[in-house]
């Protein structure tokens, strides 16, 4: 099944073309199931603003299906979404963000149901200072270094398909990765001592 | 695929030499042994972060906008497809459009100030037709708690390594309103907006939330229906610990409303993308923050949904703000939050009070929660000025159960 197949195989790289129909309203159907959350999820950690990530994500899957018989025939179908869905994240930061909107989503992140730190009692439960510091420092990093990380530790990416999601090579990638966590580190250290 | 997030209680030494087997093909970058306990916060905090939003459904979404073309305006394709479909996917190439706009007009250089490029959130620069923001952007900066630096680029950024990122002296920040459910009377709940100040450069968060109080506190905006309950009182100060927000007021409020209280602790919390308790202090040596708020205890939003309903306003628009400009000659979009009845909004556009547009849409979720909305206006927007009016009208009756009306110019 390739649904199966496409969720098992979660972020690495992908089915053979053969394995996804054609027909791109059907090819698109099966990959959103499969990780049409995971992408959103994605997108929220690198923009902190859901309606946003999940604008970011639609535009990825249109984008594929549009393009839908060159993006199979390349064989780096969830390859192609995760390059897509990161470089619209950089672009609505650079472009309709400005510093009004990081804001606005700071905010969101306090009011917003499902979006921070004042949602059900269950997300309160769950969240911890700890973690919120561990985030926030997060956000203070350079913006590849973030990806990096999030496409590290959330996506479970490897080194090279990093470098290829980012465009960038894996040098940077193992740079990018060991000066966030050394300036993650100083957080953490703060965290244990407290 | 992350499938063994750590749980929040592991702790680092317990630490699995196991995770990199499943890996793929290449391994991952060895990382020094001071880092791994690192790696596990960063795991257990991004999956946990991850899991704090259910993303929405758009397949249906996806398959209506791919299929009307990139060149397909958000409006043209409406006789097509199911109504519910529409909005989603109108909205979507909008804000394609809208990104592309940005794109071009945003100018080249840093620039301290967001003109221009904040049609989406936040109110421009005070023109002379434009009155109704000069009360957004007349907060004074000079009493803000830190050295408050000039706008100017030499003053040395706190340590945070964002290279490239601008010195900015405008922002957007979220403030609560005190305003009628309905109407211009009843009981007074809060509504959230987001309005642009001056705040410090380089940005603190704690000058965001004293602009975003000084708001609240302000002047209410020219047009709206709110109530101000803190004329002639200042907020001073406002401090961020790890575990408490402190508010420093030059004196509590004689206003009886009930939420004044609360009002300042929902815009504090929300500027400080924090929800810890407040406390707040009164530099008269005052008693009481508000009538029958003691200024000895301390006071945070509720987490109850239904409690939360009985202190904010069930329809919240966050885009376009209240005066903003917008793009004319398309649809516009506008965002907000609800908490409605079966999640139904409705809204309308007037034109010199005559309605030339509407519709309705649905927020993610039904009372009483509270959940976004979006919509797209289903035909684009002649230059002038518009009444934007969304709200929740009685099945039973028709009556208006709850609404929030905005004026947006169209250029």
């Amino acid at each position: 099944m390739p649904a199966g197949q496409l969720s098992a195989s979660g972020s690495s790289e992908a089915p053979g073309p053969s394995e996804l129909p054609t027909d791109p309203d059907a090819a698109v159907t099966v990959l959103y199931e499969a990780h049409w959350h995971r992408l959103v999820r994605l997108a929220w950690l690198l923009l902190r603003d859901q309606l946003a990530a999940e604008d970011v994500v639609q535009d990825a899957f249109v984008a594929t299906h549009r393009s839908w018989s060159s993006i199979r025939d390349s064989g780096r179908v969830v390859g192609y979404l995760q390059t897509a869905v990161v470089n619209g994240c950089r672009s609505v930061q650079r472009h309709s963000v400005v510093v009004d909107r990081q804001n606005a989503r700071e905010a969101a992140a306090a009011d917003a149901p499902g979006r921070g730190s004042h949602g059900s009692a269950e997300t309160q439960v769950l969240r911890s200072a700890e973690r919120d510091a561990v985030l926030r420092a997060l956000r203070t990093l350079p913006e590849r270094q973030r990806e990096v990380l999030v496409l590290r530790y959330y996506s479970d990416l490897s080194e090279a398909q990093i470098a290829q999601a980012l465009e960038i090579s894996p040098g940077a990638v193992k740079t990018h990765a060991h000066r966030g966590l050394t300036a993650l580190r100083r957080t953490v250290e703060l965290l244990e001592l407290s | 695929m992350n499938t063994d997030p750590i749980r929040p209680g592991q702790t680092p030494a317990e630490e699995p030499t196991g995770r990199t087997t499943s890996r793929p093909a290449d391994p991952p970058t060895p990382i020094g042994e001071g880092l791994a306990p690192v790696e596990d916060r960063l795991r257990s905090a991004l999956d946990a972060d991850a899991r704090s939003i259910a993303p929405g459904d758009r397949l249906a979404a996806i398959l209506t906008d791919a299929h009307s073309g990139p060149g397909a305006a958000a409006g043209s394709a409406s006789n097509r497809h199911h109504r519910w479909v529409l909005p989603a996917a109108a909205a979507a190439a909008a804000v394609l459009v809208a990104g592309t706009v940005w794109a071009v007009n945003r100018p080249p250089s840093q620039t301290p100030l967001v003109i221009g490029a904040s049609t989406a959130v936040g109110t421009p620069e005070p023109t002379p037709s434009a009155a109704r923001s000069s009360a957004a952007t007349s907060v004074p900066t000079q009493t803000a708690p830190r050295p408050s630096a000039p706008s100017a680029t030499s003053t040395p950024a706190p340590p945070t390594k964002s290279a490239g990122s601008p010195v900015t002296a405008s922002a957007s920040v979220p403030v609560y309103y005190l305003g009628p459910v309905v109407g211009a009377s009843g009981p007074l709940r809060l509504f959230r907006e987001f309005v642009a100040a001056q705040v410090p450069s380089p940005a603190v968060p704690s000058g965001n939330a004293l602009a975003a109080l000084r708001l609240a506190m302000g002047p209410v905006p020219a047009g709206s229906r709110y109530h101000s309950a803190w004329t002639g009182v200042t907020a001073e100060a406002v401090t961020r610990g790890e575990r408490l927000i402190t508010v420093r007021l030059s004196k509590g409020t004689q206003d009886a409303s009930p939420l004044a209280t609360e009002q300042l602790v929902w815009t504090v919390q929300a500027a400080l993308g924090a929800a810890l308790p407040v406390r707040f202090e009164l530099a008269d040596g005052g008693t009481e923050v508000s009538p029958g708020h003691a200024a000895s205890s301390t006071y945070t939003r509720p987490a109850d949904p239904v409690a939360v309903l009985d202190q904010v306003a069930p329809i919240w628009v966050d885009e376009p703000a209240r005066g903003a400009d917008v793009p004319a000659g398309r649809p516009l979009t506008v965002k907000g939050v609800a908490s409605t009845f079966e999640a139904n909004v409705e809204w309308e556009l007037l034109r010199d009070g005559r309605r030339v547009d509407s519709g309705f849409t649905t927020a993610a979720e039904a009372a009483p929660a509270r959940a976004t909305y979006r919509f797209t206006t289903k035909k684009p927007l002649a230059s002038g000025t518009y009444t934007l009016r969304v709200f929740e009208s009685s099945a039973k009756d028709g009556s208006i159960a709850a609404e929030q009306t905005l004026v947006v110019t169209a250029r």
